[in-house]
């Protein structure tokens, strides 16, 4: 972390970081059971964690549904899938 | 050297029962906001002998033990209850410490009260007297302080236990391994090693234990076998100024909270005593609606007068989330100094060149219309949503 200069933050210059990166995604009852990455299928070995975040309701709803998941490969993967829009992301969480 | 030590175990979650005796003997777990989670801090004998211990989730701990009541710290409460006891134990004796590492814990040197007291006993349980029943402290009497706590560990509320120095060995060879006060992995490594109590730790060659861990296996030794020559030493007595703004409606925002801040350093600024003075170090409380509170203790990186304290505090605040509206705040100022003066450089004796990195930038806007180096800072750390955690602004000095 950058120690802060002290010079006034500017809110028009603010760039959020982490933001979700849209995901290829295979499902089968609403469970993620293979990713496409590199135009690669790579299976889900297995659904690790598994939570859901419901917030800002009184403005423009977000309403995701996280997995954190183990690949075949055995890379681990978090991501989430967007209740709202029904699309899946891929974010560090 | 005799030293009196008073516990108060489990002192964080004795001081949220405060405002809610009829949850007092209940099943209690205290839990903080941590991130996006409420993890346990500390749970009383009833809790933990259903299975639920500090470092789990609330929902876990709920699921192991339903009937479990819930509270959170009240951290501005617990330095109000700790300054209390202690400037009530300091009327009796001048050689007060409090524990550096366990809050509600205090040791006492006897040394020089033999002639008010009976006893050593006796002297405790006119120490023991001066806390409050509601908090079930004990004492432990015993030559050393790590000997004393251990005492005070296995005492009763309200009761004393003393150890008397030919005996001291004797009575920490069966104690836990875990009283030694040491970073949890040594300990942990002692267990694997298995030694489990004090006596194991007692019996192995002092060499030995140094060559294993260093002078923290010597000191443990050492303690183990009943030597501790540490004394007590009382804080050393500072000069503190400390003031209270009710908030005329609970603050919402982190403006309205910076006015009452600036009309508080106003007011304090102008008494007679911090007239021209700058202060180091301030501690910045908050009472919360709902008997919550919340507090934050600040070390300044140099001192600051009335005219940018409240910028410095702003800053430091940023990323800040309150619990609720804000009721009222108490700010304590120490570390009072003297008025500071910095010479400002001459224009002739400024560098020529600007430092490489701002001279980079400037080519760089020049170049591409704007400065496309960024720094990270923390905008909602506690959000629950990713990517409102942290955010690049750019970095244009």
């Amino acid at each position: 972390m950058v120690t802060h200069p002290r010079t006034p933050s500017r809110p028009d210059h603010l760039r959020s970081l982490n933001e979700p990166r849209p995901l290829q995604i295979q499902v089968d009852h609403g469970l993620p059971v293979a990713l496409v990455i590199n135009r690669q299928r790579q299976p889900v070995a297995s659904i690790q964690d598994t939570w859901i975040i419901e917030d800002e309701w009184w403005r423009q709803p977000i309403s995701r549904q996280y997995f954190a998941i183990l690949l075949t490969n055995g890379q681990t993967h978090t991501i989430f899938h967007d209740r709202t829009t029904g699309q899946w992301f891929s974010q560090a969480y | 050297m005799l030293v009196v030590c008073l516990r108060i175990p489990h002192f964080a979650l004795r001081v949220a029962t405060l405002d809610r005796p009829e949850y007092d003997g209940g099943t209690l777990v205290l839990g903080e906001q941590q991130a996006s989670r409420t993890l346990i801090i500390d749970v009383t004998a009833a809790a933990r002998s259903k299975g639920v211990r500090p470092g789990i989730s609330v929902r876990e701990a709920l699921a192991l033990c339903p009937e479990a009541i819930v509270l959170l710290p009240n951290p501005a409460a617990e330095t109000r209850t700790a300054s209390d006891i202690l400037a009530r134990l300091q009327t009796m004796s001048p050689l007060v410490e409090p524990d550096a590492a366990e809050s509600g814990c205090w040791y006492v040197d006897l040394t020089g009260l033999e002639r008010h007291y009976d006893s050593p006993t006796h002297a405790a349980r006119r120490f023991l007297q001066t806390i409050p029943g509601v908090f079930r402290p004990r004492a432990g009497v015993a030559p050393g302080k790590f000997a004393a706590r251990v005492a005070a560990g296995m005492s009763e509320p309200g009761a004393v236990k003393s150890i008397s120095p030919a005996s001291v060995r004797n009575f920490l060879s069966t104690a836990a391994i875990t009283w030694l006060p040491l970073p949890a992995d040594t300990l942990h490594q002692f267990q694997r090693l298995g030694l489990e109590t004090l006596g194991d730790l007692a019996s192995l060659p002092a060499a030995k234990v140094a060559a294993r861990f260093g002078p923290t296996g010597r000191t443990a030794w050492d303690l183990a076998r009943g030597i501790d020559p540490r004394p007590v030493v009382s804080p050393p007595h500072t000069e503190t100024f400390s003031e209270t703004l009710e908030m005329p409606t609970p603050a919402v925002s982190r403006e309205m909270l910076l006015t009452g801040l600036r009309q508080l350093i106003t007011r304090m600024f102008s008494q007679p005593e911090l007239r021209g003075k700058q202060v180091r170090e301030l501690l910045l409380s908050a009472i919360i609606e709902r008997g919550k509170s919340w507090e934050r203790h600040l070390v300044l990186k140099e001192p600051y007068g009335a005219a940018h304290l409240v910028e410095a505090i702003a800053l430091r605040l940023q990323a800040v989330e309150f619990p609720g509206p804000i009721e009222s705040i108490t700010l304590e100022l120490r570390g009072i100094v003297r008025e500071i003066s910095w010479q400002e450089t001459l224009p002739q004796f400024r560098p020529r060149h600007d430092p490489p990195l701002t001279a980079a930038i400037q080519q760089l806007k020049h170049r591409y219309g704007n400065s496309p180096l960024y720094r990270i800072v923390e905008v909602e750390p506690w959000s629950r949503i990713p990517e409102r955690r942290h955010a690049l602004i750019t970095y244009d000095p």
